[in-house]
């Protein structure tokens, strides 16, 4: 009888205890500022399980980082001050008629591509179509696989490409006048052709 | 009162109860999961004690059924203290109290898998370098102290601390956090986007110039929630540093000044920090002759360790996962571009109850069975004769 009581006593303290959870607690941690370094072990083309305790192993630091892309800006843009929405912006000149290219990335998969080219329709004056397949075009940039959009509404035209890298959908997005965005056309085309990760 | 009680704990009646409780709550857990999603039935119905109505919210709520977690412990107690209650040394039982341990052990293990064990991922394109983890299920907020020039404080709010709302206050920090509002699952928009008829939450930062949508709560097995919220920055001894919206949509984290002393806002999945790092060498992806039918993942990684003098490659591929304090790195996913390889990493404590559970009832059952068969051996030899 004493067993029986004392076996459930030591069961319910254990999930009292357990019930004061890790996620719901602040967490204060220090993290080094330097970057992180890698120096693959000398039998790098060897790969083993087996340990090979090496006493020069280079010490690695933590560090914070953020999403690493890099581009070549096309001549003629210059560069705006990002914003926490936008990770990078341009705008480029012509006949006194600015065009604002922009890049922005978010986590996940950004949402469906019919509610962002129909979002981006609506921006230019368009209206919302069923089906979004037939204005998108492919497009190969290296290992790069951009999805891309050519749309023209009555007073301004977005040409807009997107991919999806290690978890983030990048959206690269040139928006202005009819007759400068066919100007830059080319130099859009060229930048998306120069990113890289 | 005390003999009653506990003649209830130990009664079979009781595991009766449990096991047909048990069944009903798997079946409309299952069912849940159309409108729910995997994830959320699962702390719903099995991850929970209860079973709530309303399931959300902060006022008064009905507990309506047990949830997995109750009806596990009560299951354990019950076979524990039916056990310690019956339990008569004997040789001819010896089996059966091993069969009964190894149950023990097992249904302790889940229990303590279910309220231990971590699981994050780790995200890495060929040639980058990690020292954490990280829980695309689980948002924290980060607020950064990036004054000191060697290294960052972060403290780190989780999700669950800013979805009960109210203030935020914590002695690394020099100021108080007031949530305004909170969004489990949104969407933003700029305030400049035609048709935008709702008001930005935050008059501080970028998230000035957005607007946020509230939207239901992902259910796919892929999809995620899209956290937001809006703190006000309180300091102790001065005005308010206004009202912020962090979102994981914002990306780049935000600065401000407070206290003398440079922050960040960020908001981000959990992180979990190592003592030691992890680099992808090499990701490979092979698919079968003519199809493109996966074969095999195998992410060559570097593990680093300064603490333990470690420098060593690793091949991690499918059921062959990587082993390294505590926490075990199976190959999980890929990205579309074959560069990018996700690692599951797992932190479960009580891993290898599952193994000593099952090994203990098969030799509990050897020896019940194999003492009854000597029994019946002998007995039918003495027939015999």
């Amino acid at each position: 009888m004493k067993g029986a009581a004392g076996s459930m006593a030591i069961v319910a303290t254990i999930l009292l205890g357990a019930c004061d959870r890790d996620d719901q607690q602040v967490k204060v941690y220090r993290v080094a500022k330097a970057t992180l370094e890698s120096t693959p072990p000398p039998d790098a083309t060897m790969p083993t399980n087996a340990s090979s305790p090496n006493a020069d192993a280079p010490a690695a630091p933590p560090s914070s980082e953020k999403p690493q892309i890099q581009w070549d800006v096309p001549p003629g843009w210059s560069s705006s001050p990002a914003s926490a929405m936008r990770y990078a912006s341009f705008a480029a000149e012509k006949n006194g008629e600015k065009v604002d290219i922009s890049v922005v990335t978010f986590p996940g998969d950004g949402g469906g591509d019919e509610d962002n080219v129909n979002r981006w329709r609506q921006q230019i004056g368009l209206g919302p179509v069923d089906s979004v397949d037939a204005l998108i075009v492919p497009q190969h940039a290296g290992a790069l696989h951009f999805s891309t959009v050519d749309m023209a509404g009555p007073t301004a035209r977005i040409l807009a490409g997107w991919t999806r890298h290690e978890g983030r959908v990048w959206f690269f997005k040139l928006t202005g006048p009819p007759t400068v965005v066919e100007q830059e056309k080319p130099n859009f085309a060229a930048f998306l052709q120069s990113v890289r990760f | 009162m005390v003999r009653r009680l506990i003649a209830i704990i130990t009664s079979l009646k009781l595991t009766i109860i449990c096991l047909v409780a048990a069944m009903v709550l798997i079946f409309a857990g299952t069912i849940a999961q159309v409108h729910l999603g995997i994830w959320e039935a699962q702390q719903r119905y099995f991850q929970s004690f209860f079973v709530w109505w309303p399931p959300e919210g902060r006022g008064l709520r009905i507990p309506i059924f047990p949830g997995g977690h109750l009806i596990g412990a009560v299951l354990l107690i019950n076979l524990i203290a039916a056990h310690a209650k019956r339990f008569q040394w004997a040789w001819r039982k010896f089996g059966i109290h091993l069969t009964h341990a190894g149950l023990i052990i097992m249904l302790a293990g889940g229990l303590f898998t279910d309220l231990f064990a971590v699981e994050s991922h780790m995200r890495l394109t060929q040639g980058d370098t990690r020292n954490y983890s990280e829980d695309p299920r689980r948002m924290e907020l980060a607020v950064i102290n990036t004054s000191n020039p060697e290294f960052d404080q972060v403290t780190a709010i989780p999700e669950a601390v800013l979805r009960r709302g109210g203030t935020i206050k914590h002695k690394s920090l020099p100021f108080r956090l007031v949530v305004r509002h909170f969004y489990q699952n949104s969407r933003l928009h700029m305030v400049s986007e035609p048709g935008v008829t709702l008001q930005p939450i935050a008059n501080q930062g970028p998230g000035a110039q957005v607007v946020v949508e509230a939207v239901s709560r992902a259910t796919g097995v892929n999809d995620r929630d899209l956290v937001s919220a809006a703190v006000e920055i309180i300091p102790a001894e001065s005005a308010s540093l206004g009202t912020w919206l962090v979102s994981d949509a914002l990306g780049a984290p935000q600065t401000f000044s407070g206290d003398g002393r440079t922050w960040q806002l960020v908001m981000r999945p959990a992180r979990y920090y190592k003592p030691y790092s992890v680099t992808l060498q090499k990701f490979t992806h092979e698919r079968y002759v003519g199809t493109d039918i996966p074969k095999n993942f195998a992410s060559k990684v570097t593990l680093i360790d300064p603490e333990r003098s470690v420098n060593r490659n690793v091949l991690v591929y499918m059921n062959h996962p990587l082993r390294y304090r505590g926490e075990t790195y199976y190959q999980a996913g890929f990205e579309k571009d074959d560069r990018t390889s996700i690692l599951q990493v797992v932190r479960n404590p009580s891993f290898v109850a599952p193994y000593i559970a099952c090994i203990v009832v098969a030799v509990g059952l050897l020896v019940q069975f194999g003492y009854h068969l000597v029994g019946f051996s002998r007995r039918r030899g003495t027939v015999a004769a």
